[in-house]
């Protein structure tokens, strides 16, 4: 075995203090390697010694987790066996999962925590909202606990959780026109899968289920406004970043288009359709 | 001491083993999982900071990572390795934000850690000067390059798990931590490796 071999080896050693078998006769015999497997062990050592700025926000983040409120019952997100593949994937392999018949006030908590984690992956805002993004990535963080704990202690009826799956079209569709330049096409269908279902069974679902005598007409009328336009918004920006969009993302966001579209319809349908509902 | 650290705060160290914790926690326990965090919290923030370098964004990825292990713990198979399933989270995390950034580059921070630093402990100023001279030198190594290795000299990963967490082959991982510890050598060297500086002799070789 040469220096040159024996240095390399040594270099990629899971650890630099135990040699290998067909390393020790080199080393044995060789002093200047020894001094290398000395100053490899050192490297190691002072890597390990790298000054890194102290936390500053764990503890605040542990209370957070310990707050009172619902308990967490999630579904699947990753998958453990450490073979899943993308940060959008497993919130669709979730959201399938959800019974949206029996959407209640702690399982709305849960799917909230769940499209908050999508919400909380990493994004710039350029389309959507001009905040710089250190500041709107922990704005995303304290709007995710806020909006959980607005549905684990106000959001207990229908039209109340119209607004809140309002909102989260609004963020899911700002996700998809913020990546769908660089997102692979499955991260894109993806996004516009959980799209069509928070729309068609969140908002469109639970605007449907606004019992009569709970608001008085311009109340109701007023949640289904908010929320169609905030379709409204997204089937207008969907529809022009398609326009230009590359063929991984065009599909996607056209069906987000269509989807707050026909979300949009809906809502009129239950708008008019019924409106002397909620009349006290 | 962290800043919101209060002195009065409950105690995380609880009892139990890890396992114990995650079982728990993936029935519901809040405070279990929490104890998990605490266990893991400064680790993944360490690294995520040797990977983002900036720590704002290092802790807000590290929250993230344990918002998302929240939500997942319960597909956790009991069993497995769960450092190497949230190091993968928090990777993942790291990996969404560099091509969030792509689409609309944001200049970091550029920490320099200076009095509120934690590291191991340095004895003397030429171990201090050495550590400055190598956590310069690791900003330079290309990013695949730097995440393995700071796999390997921070937590201790073998290749299989830091294969693991990279989404990697193991001989890619291994490949990986050389490549990067040859590139340190180079640039660090004379200074702090005179002798694997030195192309080898083969005077002494067997």
């Amino acid at each position: 075995m040469t220096c040159d071999m024996a240095r390399n080896r040594l270099l990629a050693l899971p650890d630099a203090t135990r040699p290998t078998d067909d390393l020790l006769p080199h080393l044995t015999g060789c002093a200047a390697c020894r001094t290398v497997q000395a100053e490899a062990v050192r490297l190691d050592a002072l890597l390990r010694q790298l000054p890194v700025p102290v936390v500053a926000r764990m503890e605040s983040f542990l209370n957070e987790l310990e707050a009172d409120g619902p308990v967490i019952r999630t579904r699947p997100v990753v998958p453990s066996t450490l073979t899943g593949s993308g940060a959008f994937k497993p919130v669709t392999k979730w959201l399938k999962r959800v019974d949206w018949r029996y959407v209640g006030g702690g399982v709305a908590a849960a799917v909230v925590l769940g499209l908050g984690v999508l919400f909380l992956a990493p994004r710039n805002n350029g389309v959507v909202k001009s905040d710089p993004p250190e500041k709107s990535r922990s704005e995303r963080l304290a709007r995710m606990v806020k909006h959980t704990n607005e549905l684990a202690t106000t959001a207990r009826a229908p039209h109340q959780r119209v607004g809140v799956y309002a909102d989260w079209t609004a963020d899911l569709k700002g996700e998809a026109c913020d990546v769908y330049k660089v997102a692979d096409r499955d991260d894109m269908n993806a996004l516009a899968g959980q799209y069509e279902k928070v729309v068609s069974d969140g908002v469109v679902g639970q605007a449907k289920m606004i019992e009569d005598g709970k608001l008085t007409p311009g109340e109701r009328n007023q949640v289904l406004t908010d929320a169609m336009k905030k379709l409204g918004d997204a089937e207008t920006d969907a529809t022009r970043l398609a326009a230009d969009a590359p063929p991984n993302a065009r599909d996607a966001l056209t069906r987000i288009a269509k989807t707050a579209q026909d979300g949009r319809r809906e809502l009129t349908k239950i708008a008019q359709g019924n409106p002397k509902k909620g009349q006290p | 001491m962290p800043p919101d650290q209060d002195p009065s705060r409950p105690d995380r160290s609880g009892t139990g083993s890890e396992s114990e914790w995650i079982a728990a926690a993936q029935a519901g326990d809040r405070a279990a999982f929490a104890r998990v965090v605490a266990a893991y919290y400064e680790r993944l923030f360490r690294w995520l900071y040797h990977m983002t370098r900036d720590r704002h964004r290092a802790e807000d990825l590290t929250q993230e990572t344990f918002l998302k292990a929240l939500a997942a713990v319960k597909s956790f198979r009991t069993g497995s390795n769960f450092r190497a399933w949230l190091f993968r989270i928090g990777h993942n995390n790291f990996v969404n934000l560099k091509r969030a950034e792509r689409k609309s580059p944001h200049q970091p921070s550029e920490d320099q850690p200076a009095a509120d630093t934690a590291a191991g402990p340095v004895t003397t100023a030429g171990d201090r000067e050495a550590l400055e001279k190598v956590a310069q030198a690791i900003q330079e190594l290309p990013t695949d390059f730097r995440t393995a290795l700071m796999l390997k000299a921070e937590e201790g990963m073998n290749y299989r798990e830091i294969a693991a967490v990279l989404k990697i082959t193991e001989e890619t991982a291994r490949w990986r931590v050389f490549k990067a510890r040859q590139k340190l050598v180079k640039v660090l060297s004379p200074d702090l490796f005179p002798e694997l500086a030195n192309p080898g002799s083969d005077a002494g070789g067997v």
